[in-house]
């Protein structure tokens, strides 16, 4: 770049641009909200039919449309910011140099040479010459003309040397900014048709990662968020944010903002839901790229024991694929799941569903909503059990629709948002990892931060009436949260506990009246949680018809009368049916959660 | 609504239905009042679980496509704001980033324009069926595939065009 047109540059234009595209960005967002929460779900309930199918997906699509435009409007109005930020930095070298300059009387050239007048002692009955210096950034060539001035009698040759060098460093950073924002504008540029393809979004998260490599200096120019912050000094840090450095931490660290306790959840759902599609594009872009799996299984050509072998060709292509193949399809399932949800919206009532975590670390975590809770009159949480993760997110969404659903009857013109809450690592099998109760100790800080999180946006405790419902080993979890810290939380449902690792419902936060429990007869899992040690230990006499037979202490879990809760009415069999459509086990929860305990059904 | 209005409502439904075309292929006798809301054999006017009289369910598809419609609005005042942030790029700046952006931005107001185009094509489909002028399912899905061809997916340009 020559002093010209670094002259003439303007950084401010650059941000005016950002500022319409950011502007173009936000329609997007609106729009896409219009779709999705208004205008289909409006359509779900009344239509019905191919017709109605056919014009909802296309509805879907013109989402997708305007999903892709938010998101790549982030990204060029970060660049664009990124850009002006750096040109501003250059520009601001440049003109103290030329100022500097102009001050000592020198002439600053088109060329950004400058020119120096005589000076100095006068040598032989003459003053020194004036002359011409042009400016040098390599360190050699810059010394040397460094020394060429201190030779020079004129000491104006030295000053205008430096003045010079400083106009050619301000050019070549100027230059550097240009070459290195060019190529990563550049690769924003919108796709030549309407339909959002895998590939689509795959170049966006690709093009994020180049826009992110450059926007080094800019980014760090914006206040960073806290390390490990509590919920309230995350959302202290989104409010100092100017709307600028918002857009482009969440078109730059989606996934940091996403996960952050604290921050509003439609921000923390605008930035998974952009992880999530570039996410499910490109796993299934790899998983289309990785040769189909050949038959696993083929007659024992060494005879009839065993029947079957596996084939050789399997077994190689398990070797190089196998484990790749199943992360990519789990994730996948767990991934369709919620976009399924999103499509949900409007269907049997069901509000718009907000994701307010999402990653494919580990296991995979998943945290859906189903209304806004920043704004519910009632809030649940749910923690699952055993064998969590990304990939059954469908089952656990479910279970929370069918909450919200019975919550919503039971409370007409009172807010519920439903929260399925996968955001520990959970044990994966029933024996022997979820005997063990490190899951519950890891899990619980997590579970503790999310709720702080919650409560915060809510505006504090008395906002919203807060439900935390434990399932299985889940409930495990949530006695870990409520021993390690506050829980915040005002009721606490347990369905199917092993035992919440305390012996006595006074022991949880909420206070015993607050604290529910649903055990089928027909649900082993209670048993079990004593065997394995889950509950808590109560000094007591242990009778068989009246006969003591054990004196001591003893495992005590929810279900049980010495555990002190509520033991709610359950007409549903095993240890997964609390959630079944229609059942009082349902009720039951739904009853709590929209804090009509007088309509809970219990024993007693 | 008060009771006898619901009335009024349904009986003028079942009254304009039992003279109106067929809703779909079906031979009239076999196909359910859609006003009593029981489920036909299907069709854009019918009613989703059995809940809706004929004319709610006309207006749920004009409303849906007056939603749409109205979106193009936004999309102006978007591509107006978008245009003014470009006052003083536009003209050669001797700078990459500025020539790669006056790119870009040209790229993006071609696509807006275009999911403009495709909100006004979808909310006329939605609006016909609302208003009687599409009938059956095969007309609105006709109408449907015929916007779809238009904005299907060009894999073999749509990464180059991006001119890494």
């Amino acid at each position: 770049m020559d002093y010209a047109t670094l002259k003439a540059l303007k950084p401010t234009e650059f941000s005016d641009a950002a500022d319409g595209f950011r502007r173009t960005g936000d329609m997007a967002s609106a729009a896409q909200d219009r779709i999705e929460k208004q205008i289909t779900a409006a359509m779900r309930k009344p239509l019905e039919g191919e017709a109605a199918n056919a014009a909802l997906g296309q509805l879907r699509e013109l989402a997708e449309n305007f999903h892709y435009t938010r998101v790549e409007c982030g990204l060029i109005s970060t660049a664009l910011d990124g850009f002006a930020y750096d040109l501003e930095a250059a520009k601001k070298k440049l003109d103290v140099a030329v100022e500097g300059a102009q001050a000592e009387r020198f002439t600053v050239n088109s060329d950004g040479s400058i020119s120096y007048p005589p000076g100095g002692e006068k040598v032989d009955g003459e003053l020194p010459k004036g002359g011409t210096v042009t400016g040098l950034t390599d360190a050699t060539a810059s010394a040397m003309g460094r020394q060429a001035a201190n030779f020079d009698p004129n000491p104006h040759h030295g000053r205008a040397q430096q003045y010079a060098d400083q106009i050619a460093t301000a050019l070549k950073e100027a230059t550097e900014a240009d070459e290195k924002w060019a190529p990563k504008l550049r690769a924003l540029k919108a796709d030549d048709d309407l339909t959002v393809s895998d590939r689509d979004w795959a170049d966006v998260k690709k093009d994020a990662g180049g826009v992110l490599k450059v926007a080094g200096d800019y980014l760090d120019s914006i206040k960073e968020p806290p390390k490990d912050g509590s919920p309230k000094e995350n959302a202290e840090w989104w409010d100092s944010l100017t709307a600028e450095e918002q857009a482009a931490y969440v078109a730059l660290h989606p996934a940091a903002v996403g996960a952050l306790d604290g921050l509003p959840s439609d921000i923390r759902d605008e930035a998974n839901r952009a992880v999530l599609s570039e996410t499910q594009a490109t796993y299934q872009l790899e998983l289309a790229s990785i040769p189909q799996e050949p038959t696993k299984f083929a007659p024992n050509p060494n005879g009839s024991y065993p029947a079957v072998v596996q084939t050789q060709a399997w077994q190689d292509w398990n070797e190089k694929y196998g484990e790749r193949h199943a992360f990519l399809t789990n994730s996948l399932k767990g991934m369709n799941a919620i976009q399924s949800r999103f499509d949900a919206t409007g269907k049997d009532g069901l509000p718009p569903a907000y994701l307010l975590g999402f990653d494919t670390k580990g296991n995979g975590h998943a945290i859906v909503a189903n209304g806004n809770p920043d704004t519910a009159d009632h809030t649940a949480v749910y923690v699952p059990g055993t064998k969590s993760r990304l990939e059954g997110a469908g089952g656990d969404i479910g279970r929370m629709q069918e909450v919200w659903d019975a919550s919503d009857q039971l409370a007409p013109g009172e807010s519920v948002s439903t929260i399925t809450w996968i955001g520990y690592d959970a044990p994966q099998s029933v024996a022997p990892e979820a005997m063990d109760k490190h899951w519950a100790h890891e899990g619980a800080p997590k579970l503790n931060q999310f709720l702080d999180g919650l409560q915060t946006v809510q505006g504090g405790a008395d906002a919203s009436h807060t439900t935390v419902i434990g399932h299985s080993y889940g409930s495990t979890t949530v006695g870990a949260a409520s021993q390690q810290g506050d829980l915040a939380a005002d009721d606490i449902v347990v369905a199917g506990s092993p035992g919440m690792l305390v012996p006595d419902a006074d022991d949880l936060d909420v206070g015993r009246d607050h604290v529910w429990s649903e055990a089928a007869r027909d649900d082993l899992v209670p048993v079990g949680g004593k065997v394995a040690g889950l509950g808590g230990l109560k000094w007591d006499v242990e009778t068989w018809n009246g006969v003591p037979y054990n004196v001591g202490y003893v495992q005590v879990v929810p279900s049980d009368e010495a555990f002190g809760a509520h033991r709610m009415d359950v007409d549903t069999s095993g240890h997964s049916g609390y959630w079944d459509h229609g059942s009082q086990s349902l009720w039951n929860q739904a009853a709590v959660v929209t804090g009509r305990y007088n309509q809970v059904k219990e024993d007693d | 609504m008060a009771w006898d209005e619901w009335e009024q409502l349904k009986t003028a439904a079942v009254e304009r239905h039992s003279a109106q075309m067929q809703l779909n292929q079906l031979p009239a006798d076999q196909q359910a009042s859609g006003s009593d809301g029981s489920g036909g054999r299907g069709g854009p006017w019918d009613s989703g679980g059995g809940s809706g009289t004929l004319r709610s369910v006309k207006a749920a598809w004009t409303k849906a496509g007056e939603g749409v419609g109205s979106l193009r609005e936004s999309i102006s005042q978007a591509l107006a704001n978008l245009e003014e942030g470009q006052k003083g790029l536009g003209k050669d700046l001797g700078c990459m980033t500025a020539a790669a952006q006056r790119d870009v931005y040209e790229s993006w107001q071609r696509y807006v324009k275009r999911v403009s185009g495709r909100c006004g094509a979808l909310a006329e489909i939605l609006e016909k069926t609302g208003n009687d002028q599409l009938k059956t399912d095969e007309a609105v899905k006709a109408e449907i595939a015929k916007l779809k061809t238009e904005y299907e997916d060009t894999p073999a340009l749509g990464g180059q065009a991006k001119g890494r």
